[in-house]
């Protein structure tokens, strides 16, 4: 015990805490009691991408190590340790491997923390460091992967002190922003160093390039978060649902100034009023981009402007008065009757009323509609027959 | 115990008991919803959140528990808006309008509203869309109303491991329902409905129709228990079948009613009417169970157990030695008074013995539960006829006329005192005591209820060549149980329901009926029947005798000096089995008419209650026999149990039966006993849950000018 204080070890993932301190409760009322307190060794219920189940691919033996040292110290009889749902081949090996050592192997994504109420749950990550600790090979450190375009590099040993732009290896001007764990951070990240406070979440650093709008990336992560919410906590359920109807319709050019501390609200209070990880970190990215990007937010409510071109809504459609040939077929069928013209001449959108609906795109025999990137060029403002129209 | 303390009030509270109900304990109020006290805690609402000394966050009361020195905080600013912020997100998701909600006024979530008063325009709401699923037996589903609490799915899957309801999810909206929608039925739902005791809101509810009438809730709860005249409780018993403990559920039984065996057979079983399990398919077999029960009883807790107060002196006689008499008999010696039984027949029974024809109850089974009472030291007079009551009060210090209806009514109809012409009771009387009827070879019996048919039924045993049933009633009208008519029927018995009776034919004796067939039969406004005859649909039935089984009345006249009622009833005070003479009373048949024995017994029951009090007593004539026991709330799953049916008991076949006295009705084999009780919906159950309490209920209104709730 005094070992683990003295190396300071934390348990890994949301709950991030000394270990010393977490079961200094447990071990005063061993002695007193029998104990019946189970150990349950999981991933974080908000980890979506499961990359540091990696750990127990590779070292089993030191997740096991870690699950043993723990168990005699919590005075725990019974252990569990949850692996993703779709790692059967793990859990049959696992379970073979392990026979006999008392620990059940169970596939399932989600650890329903009511039913552990009386017993000691921890990463999978503590455990593994902790056998390290025992081996005397420790070297303060955390396992990551990193995200980048889609692609999910190998997990690697990261020490404490590293430098984060040491291990991304991105250049400044591709970068939009840096998602570590759960939270949103500017460029300025790239010169963080790893170390022991850091909440990594599911082990992953994900790089947001140029072509991403922030809010669109909020939307899609509490999309995320309440897929695999089970739905118990009020705020898990009702505070990101309300988040994620707010920010959905900022990316809809909906949204509206009161949005922001309403989001601030609901989010900050979701934080600390749920039970698990999924409702403690699913507003972490809104709330953290809100702080660092508030200027995407201003622009997709004020100016009706999105940065990257992601948000539809918000991309202006004009009419190449140089392709258009005066047929009419978009007027048809536009349902906000914002398209003006008559056969012959050259039709034209009004920006105002437009909802960027598509449908005048799907039926242009002459894709003359175009989104316009950048600026857009000059147009006609009054009718103007098919032809005529003179660019300069 | 342990020491704490809220909003400065010190607490002594055991350790460990979660801080929520230590405070509701308390009279403190503190908003709750997902928290029910029979519940686990789920913590999940954050409507009882509270600041605990030392810690950052607020913490929710139903999962904290106490520890020594704990210092709470229910109300600050901070408390508040989170308190706020979490019932704007619950309302987000409900229906805005309340008034239509059936359960408003008495809906936990509506006063939670009102006690903290949220503001809902802030949040985006929404309609969930969710079908209001009303197919179900019992239960309505509204999950529109639900606030996912997720009180339904505890109650279910914890306290009865039935695990029906669980949360359910589509395109990101929660719900609380069946697995694949499925409707209750097909989701081996036990329908006890431990759902609806604990939903906080209008979402799963008792089918209006369970709960209407202004019943108490116990009551329209447990329907069979309430049905009974004399309350018996059936769910316990029928629970103590299943577990073949049938001594246990006799004694239940016997709480209740002094003669199980007899009700095995005879009851008029209007608990099964009642029965829950109709809303499913039909209803158990309770008066089988009733009876396999007794028939197992080896006695162990009740015999010469029970209740037996000291002598008080004081003489009692009843008159009658009928059910009603009985029990009354039996219930004031057990008070310490001394009583004397005179029966005017030869043997104690009343219908029991000289109405209800033996091949539907023994004889001996009649004289097995008559000893039980006697053997408590009753004195027995028998063959002894009463006229004059008044006179008793000179030897007793209280008098009880229990003497029944043992007088058939004639009709006013032509010929009807041609010989041949025969009344009900003097006719099942005869033959039960073995002795002349007076009747012929071809019966004609008049009416059609359950007398008439052991009338008819009797006949057919006694060796009648032919016996004809009339009633004035339709086939679907008849007031006789459907089993008397299907059995009759099988023994060859002719049924014409929907006559007149036009005349009785013959010129000194019977030779026939004359009857019209019915083409209407309702009732006018002043509730008179209005009878509308088919033209020209007279017709003769050729018999040699006829039977009156139209009504009883009590065999008594103003010569008793006694006020008589209509009906030739003994006129009681109301709400009392007090007649107009001091001292004298009244019980059983003989003050309401032919019922049923255990309407007799509850009757009895009543009047023995009231003459002990009228003798110096307390009035409480209740007594425990079976032993203290909860009944396991954990119910667990049946496969397909609301499609298991009804366990019939074993008939006699019609050929071994209808020229004998031979018992009948066989009872359920005890191979089949415990499944016809596993079928019992143990509606009882849910009476452990407790009742939902809104904010009022814990405390008077100067605790909230204190704490300065909201006032909305």
């Amino acid at each position: 015990m005094k070992q683990i204080a003295a190396l300071g070890l934390r348990e890994y993932g949301v709950y991030n805490k000394s270990l010393a301190d977490n079961w200094n409760s447990f071990v005063s009322a061993e002695d007193s009691e029998q104990s019946l307190v189970k150990l349950v060794v999981a991933l974080n219920n908000n980890d979506t991408k499961k990359v540091l189940v990696q750990l127990l691919k590779k070292e089993p033996g030191k997740v096991l190590q870690g699950m043993q040292i723990t168990s005699y110290l919590i005075g725990a009889k019974e252990s569990e340790l949850y692996i993703p749902a779709q790692e059967l081949e793990l859990k049959a090996a696992l379970e073979k491997q392990w026979e006999g050592m008392g620990i059940a192997i169970i596939a399932e994504d989600f650890v329903d923390c009511r039913l552990q109420e009386e017993n000691v749950i921890h990463h999978l990550e503590t455990m593994f460091f902790l056998a390290e600790a025992f081996s005397k090979e420790y070297q303060p450190s955390v396992y990551l992967a990193i995200e980048k375009g889609g692609q999910l590099s190998e997990l690697q040993k990261v020490p404490y002190g590293t430098k984060l732009s040491d291990i991304l290896q991105v250049s400044r001007d591709e970068i939009r922003a840096i998602e570590i764990g759960t939270k949103l951070y500017d460029v300025a990240a790239l010169d963080y160093t790893v170390k022991d406070t850091m909440t990594f979440g599911n082990g992953v650093i994900t790089i947001l390039d140029k072509s991403a709008c922030i809010i669109d990336e909020a939307e899609k992560r509490l999309a995320l978060s309440r897929s695999i919410s089970c739905g118990k906590c009020t705020f898990c359920r009702e505070g990101l649902l309300q988040i994620h109807s707010m920010v959905k319709d900022i990316t809809k050019g909906k949204g509206k100034n009161e949005f922001i501390p309403l989001i601030e609200e609901i989010g900050d209070a979701t934080s600390f009023s749920t039970l698990c990880s999924i409702g403690r970190t699913g507003a972490d990215f809104v709330l953290s981009s809100i702080s660092t990007y508030y200027d995407e937010y201003d622009d997709h409510l004020k100016k009706k402007k999105c940065q990257s071109g992601v948000c539809s809504s918000f991309v202006p459609i004009y009419i190449d008065p140089e392709l258009c040939t005066g047929c009419e077929d978009c007027l048809d069928v536009c349902p906000e009757n914002c398209i003006e013209g008559k056969a012959g001449y050259i039709h034209m959108i009004d920006e105002l009323d437009c909802t960027k609906c598509g449908k005048c795109f799907e039926v242009c025999e002459n894709e003359a509609i175009k989104k316009a990137s950048g600026k857009i060029p000059k147009l006609p403002d009054r009718l103007t027959k098919c032809g005529k129209f003179k660019k300069h | 115990m342990v020491n704490i303390i809220i909003d400065g009030i010190r607490l002594e509270v055991p350790e460990n008991k979660n801080v929520l109900d230590c405070a509701l304990d308390a009279g403190i109020y503190i908003p709750h919803l997902c928290h029910h006290p029979s519940l686990k805690a789920l913590g999940s609402c954050r409507m009882c959140i509270v600041e605990a000394e030392g810690e950052t966050e607020v913490v929710t009361s139903c999962t904290l528990k106490a520890k020594e020195g704990l210092k709470i905080n229910t109300n600050s600013d901070r408390l508040r808006k989170l308190r706020n912020l979490a019932l704007e997100l619950i309302l987000a998701g409900h229906p805005e309008e309340c008034s239509t909600c059936p359960n408003y006024g008495c809906c936990e979530l509506q006063s939670l509203i009102q006690y903290i008063g949220a503001n809902t325009a802030r949040m985006k709401h929404r309609s969930k869309g969710i079908k209001v699923e009303d197919g179900n037996p019992l239960i309505d589903h509204d999950m529109n109303r639900c606030v996912l609490c997720g009180r339904c799915v505890r109650a279910c899957n914890d306290v009865r491991g039935v695990k029906v309801l669980s949360y359910q999810k589509k395109e990101l909206e929660f719900y609380v329902g069946t697995l694949q929608n499925k409707l209750l039925a097909d989701s081996n739902c036990r329908f006890c409905n431990a759902c609806t005791q604990v939903c906080p809101t209008g979402s799963i509810r008792d089918k209006i129709s369970l709960i209407a009438g202004g019943k108490k809730k116990e009551d329209a709860y447990v329907p069979c228990r309430y049905a009974c005249p004399a309350h018996t409780d059936i769910p316990t018993y029928v629970r103590y079948a299943k577990e073949g403990k049938f001594d246990e559920a006799t004694a239940v039984i016997r709480e209740r009613l002094p003669f199980p065996k007899a009700l095995g057979y005879i009851c008029s079983h209007v608990c099964e009417l009642d029965c829950k399990r109709n809303a499913l398919n039909e209803p158990v077999s309770i008066r089988n169970l009733k009876r396999h029960a007794a028939e197992q009883d080896t006695g162990f807790y009740w015999k010469g157990k029970g209740k037996q107060l000291p002598d008080t002196g004081k003489m009692v006689c009843v008159v009658g030695g009928g059910p009603a008499g009985m029990t009354a008999a039996y219930y004031l010696r057990k008070q310490g008074h001394s009583v004397t039984i005179k029966e005017a027949l030869p043997e104690l029974g009343g219908m029991m013995r000289y109405g209800i024809p033996s091949y539907r109850l023994p004889r001996s089974i009649v004289e097995e539960e008559a000893a039980v009472i006697t053997e408590t030291g009753i004195q027995i007079e028998l063959g002894i006829r009463v006229d004059q009551p008044k006179e008793l009060r000179k030897e007793y210090d209280a008098v009880l006329l229990a003497i029944g209806t043992h007088q058939g009514v004639r009709l006013p109809l032509e010929g009807n005192q041609l010989q041949g012409v025969l009344l009900n009771a003097d006719f099942l009387r005869n033959a039960s005591m073995e002795e002349a009827t007076g009747m012929g070879r071809k019966v004609i019996v008049l009416g059609g209820g359950n007398v008439a048919f052991d009338c008819a039924r009797t006949a057919k045993r006694l060796g009648a060549e032919e016996v004809h049933l009339a009633c004035l009633e339709a086939r679907d009208k008849m007031p006789a149980d459907e089993e008397e008519i299907v059995q009759a029927k099988e023994e060859g018995i002719h049924i014409y329901p929907a006559r007149t009776f036009e005349r009785i034919c013959g010129e000194d004796r019977v030779n026939g009926v004359d009857f019209c067939e019915v083409e209407s039969f309702t009732f006018d406004e002043n509730r008179r029947p209005v009878i509308v005859k088919k033209a020209g649909s007279e017709h003769h039935i050729v018999a040699d005798t006829v039977i009156f089984a139209v009504g009883q009345r009590p065999d008594i006249t103003e010569e008793a000096g006694l006020a008589i009622g209509r009906g030739n009833l003994i006129a009681t005070m109301s709400d009392s089995k007090l007649t107009e003479v001091a001292g004298i009373f009244a019980a059983g048949d003989a003050i309401y008419g032919t019922q049923s024995v255990v309407k007799a017994i509850a009757s009895g029951r009543e009047a023995a209650s009231e003459i002990d009090l009228y003798l110096g007593g307390d009035g409480d004539i209740t007594e425990k026999l079976a032993p203290e026991h909860k009944a396991n709330p954990y119910i667990g799953q049946i496969e397909g149990f609301a499609g298991l049916h009804r366990i019939e008991a074993e008939v006699l076949p019609a050929s071994d039966r209808k020229d004998n006295f031979k018992l009948v009705n066989l009872g359920i084999c005890s191979e089949k006993i415990c499944n016809e009780a596993n079928r019992c919906l143990q509606c009882d159950l849910r009476l452990q849950l407790e009742e939902p309490r809104i904010w009022s209920d814990y405390t008077g209104s100067d605790y909230t000018d204190k704490i300065g709730g909201n006032e909305s």
